[in-house]
């Protein structure tokens, strides 16, 4: 019965393997391909020490291949125990423990050999079972106490265990308590209703789960034949765990045998490679069979396996190359940082990059994304005849020197900021000097830690200190710790209000250590403010005030995220000890969330995704990229612009859309660039340029442009429509790029669109009363403010003949060249 | 009327009307085939039923001694003001003002113990449209999606080129547009396209429909021509499939603009007069015809915000007003998709946030108006529900003999949105991802209503 997935696994692979041996199956058809030889014999672990009856100890069998790499053979070793009384050991390699004394694992590969020695200790004197430590990780590997089923918070059908077993405890009453003692049996354990269940014996809402007779069956049964011992509040629990390996290189339809092992607060180990749960974040490219074997597929690409154990986290990456040769790698040069890191992944993955687009397509780019903005087609066609080498990076320098830069960005930090005056009159003035100080500093090129400091510590009215209106919006203690965590962090904390956090280490412990800095957060009206009829508030550091973990009661002293817990005076404000420890260097959260977030900006998405999700278990696309860029953004002095340089100056960035045969797949190792869709305002904006027509915008002084709309009352059916955010969450995924009907309505047929494309004083006026330029010109002058290129042969043609098709209505038909220009994809999108 | 529920009106939660009159979230619901075609792989989505639904929203909690609970044996400070009809099914009473209703009761059945216990207007209307307690007065924004936004995210439109989920004449929930109807993390193509607008009125016309000033078919083909040279990105540079959802977006605006069909289902001045007349010549009857028209050209979920039901005062002046437009509304909706064969596939509910007091005031706002009208009450409402193969001519659950509390078989707002679910071949425990990354179902605790199937 043991390791039954693990064993069917196998044997399917061998039955592969087979197929493939007769060659009733291509070799190299993707499927799993016949093992290169290796050439000697590396067994994880090297020896072994198993205590009690329960343990058992995967292991994993590896070797060197001609070049070098290891490759995984556990899948084809056999494997032999010297003396089955006291270690037993089955074809998947897991050894089981059978009697106290030593014994030894002979592993065979062809005619390679390795031996593991074996050590069984207190098999007979036989250890308690500790029901934390054994019992609950079945319920948890089982699926028992998923949020699905019996973890959700209102039980199923009566009975209700802690959600991933994240309080034993409390499972313990449940189960030994409650139920009127019929659930456990101690006399007769089969007869309890837990395994009656479990096993389907009774009918049982989530079908059978457990196998009569299997290990985790007579690990239960022993532990209720034993009377159920809880184990004491000082036995160990699990400090951590550990995946080895850590990351791989593997073949396309091949496998990996991992092997979790957890660590004990005491400092012993134990193998929990069976136990430990894993999850593939792309199944595509890499899923996981029962027993901890990864198994690729057909893609290439990048794969993270999560394995979770009694609220501990580890991650194994695979790294699957495309396997398609490479006669002559493109020269391309890696002074920046960024193209050595992206460099490296590529020839792992063993793909190519696209060419690099051309200055066209690099100054529409730079200016959209930089600026918000279209480059006017004097500006691309300078950009493209001018001959300096170094023409790139020094348009960047000039955009960011830009007042639109401020701008532009000003509206991403104000939607995360939750900028927001839902229409309360008295808000406004308060949102307005918020975004001006936003973008000043933007401007001024504040450094982003002296930026997060002014926010987070802030004290005073809105007049004295602008950035107070950060605290309207964020009132409560989650509000505190889930938008500070996720805006400048990149964590997403709040599943750890409430219980352990499943995918992190986070416990409520942290989150309420969090929040503890927030404790002293003062308000009170401002007599300003209200002189001025305005309910403007006064935020100030309290003398005293604290938060208590809500299930202990326990005070919390303020401690950042697996920092130490930190001792703050009185007369200190805890927010100011929070920005100390978010900014000081070594902070593994802070920068990281910085740098990931305007990568995102730039490329589409970030090097880990969603942006600001940075958990230990969403690993980076490229860890080493992330790294770099964000010690340099550290080491810079958290130097915005400089950022921004760096990324917009790599070879990276400037390479085209267009796919080759090596990347066309890619879609996280930007590879060839990932062309994105125009934000509302940009878009708005775009339109208002290549119409000639400003949008007027409600109470805002004249030729006010979309990307400088102070807060999101500001009304535009058109902004709402292409997905400006209300600016609810503290999360980027609010604006959404999603197309909808309405967004092809209003673009299509709305009266929004055709008075711009009407509007007296426009382009289309002036085109039209413009006698000295032949029409073939004006062509031209529509494709470049729109495309920024000159049209095709073909497309001058069409409009020509839309021209000539219609001699008396002249505007109407420039009107409805326009039109077709704005409704194009190549228009709307940035590429 | 139209004075009632055009006038400048504040909820008692200080939320300004101006906020949902200004021009509003153009939301439209947008399905992704990719999404279907998942939801269909996964078995979230059976084909088996297919069913149109058409959500009255009485905004601002109707009252439920005055409307579908009438407790005439209660002591007048409890009864209210109005009489108890009895109705074509035995043993069933309806308000005297709702004899539309009682006509039609053996198609209907009334939900009496409707309950989540919440007396905030936003919380309780989020409770009710998306099945979760999440925002409230103080955190009005939407935490969950609208069952609207599900079903047409996980169903589409029931024909091609219409839309599936549309909102009218004011498409709002306690003020906020499109408010609790919206998608929330579903995002904003799952909001209701917006028709809004007063359909009683001769020039109504749904936003960016009708071709605009100085543009005709002629024209519109003419540029369809330009866009077809000119659109000539590569699709290849795009992995993600935005450019074919674009694509696919462009196609469906063309033919609702250019389609007859679809335009004319838009367009209520092709109904008989007289069928206009039995409606009832007012924003609400209007509607509801409007909501018929749509249902039969195809689209999936129509929500009509009937407004102004929050008579803190006034509540007999205020339920002599409204009820026999609602009553004309209702019972023409049912008594003409009865006819045309469309109400075994049509789905009508009618419900607001919570119900009302049981005990009359002694007059919402002192001084000022101290006719006394009811407060808000989350602790039993009931609700109205016809069509779509539920149960008809039944009452399910009861109040007490005040109408204070469920007497018996409670009913959450989950359970009935659970219920709706599984008619429609939705399986509850589908699973959406939040903001925060987390997977929630879209009716994990709610248990289905057997009674009413």
């Amino acid at each position: 019965m043991r390791r039954l997935g693990t064993a069917r696994a196998r044997e399917g692979a061998r039955a592969l393997r087979f197929l493939v041996g007769l060659g009733l199956l291509a070799a190299g058809s993707a499927l799993r391909a016949e093992s290169p030889a290796v050439q000697s014999l590396k067994v994880v672990p090297a020896e072994a020490t198993l205590r009690g009856p329960d343990s058992v100890q995967q292991i994993a069998v590896e070797g060197p291949t001609a070049d070098a790499k290891l490759l995984d053979v556990t899948g084809t070793a056999a494997f032999l125990s010297s003396d089955p009384k006291v270690a037993t050991v089955d074809k998947s390699g897991t050894i089981t423990a059978q009697g106290d004394g030593t014994a030894t694992i002979t592993v065979r590969v062809g005619k390679l050999e390795a031996k593991v020695p074996v050590t069984v200790k207190e098999f007979a004197a036989g250890v308690p079972v500790h029901f934390g430590n054994q019992v609950v990780p079945i319920f948890t590997k089982l699926g028992c106490n998923s949020g699905g089923c019996h973890g959700k918070a209102s039980g199923q059908n009566g009975f209700r265990l802690s959600l991933l077993g994240f309080e034993p405890q409390f499972d313990y009453e449940t189960l030994v308590k409650e139920g009127r003692g019929r659930r456990l049996f101690p006399t007769v354990p089969d007869q309890s209703l837990l395994l009656l269940k479990g096993t389907a014996k009774v009918p049982h809402g989530g079908g059978r789960r457990l196998e009569p007779g299997s290990h985790e069956y007579r690990l239960i049964a022993r532990w209720i034949a034993a009377g159920m011992p809880v184990g004491k509040a000082t036995d160990p629990s699990v400090a951590r765990i550990e995946v080895y390996p850590e990351t791989r290189v593997l073949a396309r339809g091949s496998a990996q045998q991992v092997v979790v092992t957890a660590h004990y607060t005491d400092g012993t180990t134990e193998d929990v490679t069976r136990w430990a749960q894993y999850q593939s974040n792309d199944t595509e490219v890499a899923s996981v069979a029962e027993g901890g074997v990864v198994e690729t597929r057909t893609l290439s690409g990048q794969a993270a396996i999560m394995a979770r154990y009694q609220g501990q986290v580890a991650v194994f990456r695979a790294t699957v190359p495309l396997g398609v040769t490479i006669t002559a790698y493109p020269d391309f040069p890696t002074d920046n940082l960024i193209d050595a890191a992206t460099l490296k992944q590529w020839k792992a993955l063993g793909i190519v990059p696209s060419e690099m687009c051309t200055d066209a397509e690099f100054i529409r780019r730079a200016s959209l994304d930089i600026l918000g903005t279209l480059p006017k087609p004097d500006e691309v066609k300078a950009f493209i005849a001018d001959s300096d080498p170094k023409k790139r990076e020094k348009l960047v320098d000039r955009l960011l020197d830009r007042p639109e830069y401020a701008s532009f960005f000003a509206v991403k930090w104000a939607d995360i900021l939750r900028n927001k005056r839902e229409n309360n009159v008295m808000h406004q003035r308060g949102t307005y000097t918020f975004y001006d100080w936003i973008r000043g500093s933007l401007a001024r090129n504040v450094p982003y830690d002296q930026f997060v400091r002014a926010i987070l510590a802030a004290n005073g009215t809105p007049e004295t200190a602008p950035p107070v209106q950060w605290y309207r919006r964020i009132r409560a203690t989650d509000a505190f710790v889930d938008d500070t965590a996720q805006v400048f962090l990149g964590m997403r904390l709040q599943c750890a209000k409430c219980h352990h956090h499943p995918f992190e280490k986070w416990s409520q412990d942290d989150y309420y250590g969090f929040a503890a800095f927030f404790a002293r957060v003062g308000r009170k009206p401002s007599t300003h403010g209200q002189r001025a009829g305005r309910d403007d508030e006064v935020i100030f550091t309290a003398r005293t005030g604290s938060v208590s973990h809500p299930k202990t009661g326990q005070v919390m002293a303020p401690k950042g995220l697996g920092g130490d817990v930190i001792t703050v005076a009185s007369t200190v404000d805890p927010r100011q000890k929070l920005v100390d420890w978010m900014a000081d260097p070594k902070n593994p959260f802070f920068a990281k969330a910085l740098v990931n977030r305007y990568w995102a900006h730039f490329f589409g998405r970030g090097v880990a995704e969603p942006l600001d999700d940075l958990r230990l278990t969403n690993p980076a696309s490229n860890p080493e990229l992330l790294d770099a860029l964000s010690a340099d953004f550290v080491k810079s002095g958290y130097n915005l612009k400089h950022l921004i340089k760096t990324i917009c100056t790599s070879r990276t960035y400037g390479l085209s859309s267009v796919p080759n045969e090596y990347n066309a797949k890619d879609k996280q190792s930007f590879a060839r660039h990932y062309p994105k869709r125009m934000g509302a305002e940009v878009l708005l904006d775009a339109i208002a340029e290549v119409t000639g027509v400003p949008t007027a915008f409600g109470g805002l002084p004249a030729g006010t442009r979309a990307i400088e709309l102070p807060d999101e009352s500001v009304a535009s059916a058109f902004l709402d429509t292409f997905g400006r955010p209300k600016r609810d969450t503290p999360c980027e995924c609010e604006r959404v790029s999603d197309a909808s009907l309405g967004q092809s309505l209003m673009l299509l047929n709305s009266g929004e669109v055709q008075g711009k494309l009407a509007a007296a004083g426009g382009r289309a006026e002036a085109l039209t009363k413009d006698t000295a330029r032949p029409d073939e010109q004006k062509i031209d002058e529509l494709f470049w403010a729109a495309f920024g290129r000159a049209p095709s042969s073909s497309e001058t043609a069409s409009a020509l003949h839309h021209l000539a098709a219609h001699p008396d209505k002249k505007r109407e038909a420039i009107e409805d060249i326009l039109w077709a220009l704005i409704n194009a994809k190549e228009f709307q999108f940035n590429d | 009327m139209i004075e009632l529920v055009g006038r400048p009106y504040h909820s008692c939660d200080g939320v300004s009307r101006r906020n949902f009159l200004k021009a509003g979230v153009l939301g439209f619901s947008g399905l992704s085939l990719a999404d279907l075609l998942r939801a269909k792989a996964i078995g979230s989505v059976s084909d088996s039923r297919d069913l149109s639904v058409i959500l009255v929203w009485l905004d601002g909690g109707p009252p439920q001694h005055e409307t579908y609970d009438p407790k005439p044996d209660a002591p007048a400070e409890f009864r209210g003001p109005l009489k108890p009809m009895s109705t074509n099914v035995p043993g069933i009473q309806v308000s005297e003002l709702l004899p539309y209703h009682a006509r039609l009761m053996d198609k209907m059945a009334i939900i009496r113990s409707m309950h989540h216990n919440n007396g905030d207007h936003f919380a309780a209307a989020h409770w009710m449209l998306t099945g979760y307690l999440g925002s409230n007065a103080v955190n009005l924004a939407p935490q969950y999606p609208s069952a609207g936004s599900i079903i047409t995210k996980l169903k589409g439109a029931r024909k091609p080129g219409m839309p599936a989920y549309v909102g009218l004449p004011n498409t709002h929930s306690v003020g906020l547009v499109p408010g609790y109807h919206g998608g929330a993390y579903l995002g904003v193509a799952h909001n209701p396209f917006s028709a809004d607008g007063d359909p009683n009125n001769d020039g109504y016309q749904v936003a960016n429909l009708a071709p605009p000033a100085g543009v005709n078919p002629v024209r519109i083909d003419g540029r369809r021509g330009l866009l077809a040279s000119f659109d000539n990105a590569r699709r290849d540079v795009d992995a993600s499939g935005l450019m074919d959802g674009l694509d696919r977006f462009t196609q469906d605006a063309f033919s609702l603009v250019t389609s007859p069909a679809a335009r004319e289902a838009f367009d209520i001045r092709r109904e008989e007069p007289r069928l206009r007349d039995r409606y009832g010549r007012h924003q609400w009857g209007q509607s509801a015809l409007m909501a018929r028209r749509l249902v039969e050209a195809g689209v999936r979920f129509v929500t009509l915000t009937f407004s102004g039901w929050d008579f803190h005062s006034s509540l007999e002046r205020g339920m002599k007003t409204v009820l026999p437009i609602l009553d004309n509304a209702i019972g023409s909706l049912v008594e003409d998709l009865q006819l045309r064969g469309l109400l075994d596939s049509t789905v009508v509910i009618v419900m607001g946030e919570f119900g009302r007091t049981p005990r009359l005031n002694t007059g919402g706002v002192p001084g000022a108006d101290p006719v006394p009208g009811r407060d808000h009450w989350g602790e039993v409402m009931s609700v109205l529900v016809a069509g779509g193969g539920f149960a008809q001519g039944r009452v399910i659950g009861s109040s007490n003999a005040r109408g204070e509390i469920p007497r018996d078989r409670p009913v959450t707002p989950q359970d009935f949105l659970v219920t709706l679910y599984r008619q429609m071949g939705i399986d509850p425990e589908t699973k959406f991802v939040n903001r925060n990354g987390r997977p929630v179902s879209i009716g994990s605790t709610g248990q289905p209503i057997e009674e009413l199937v």
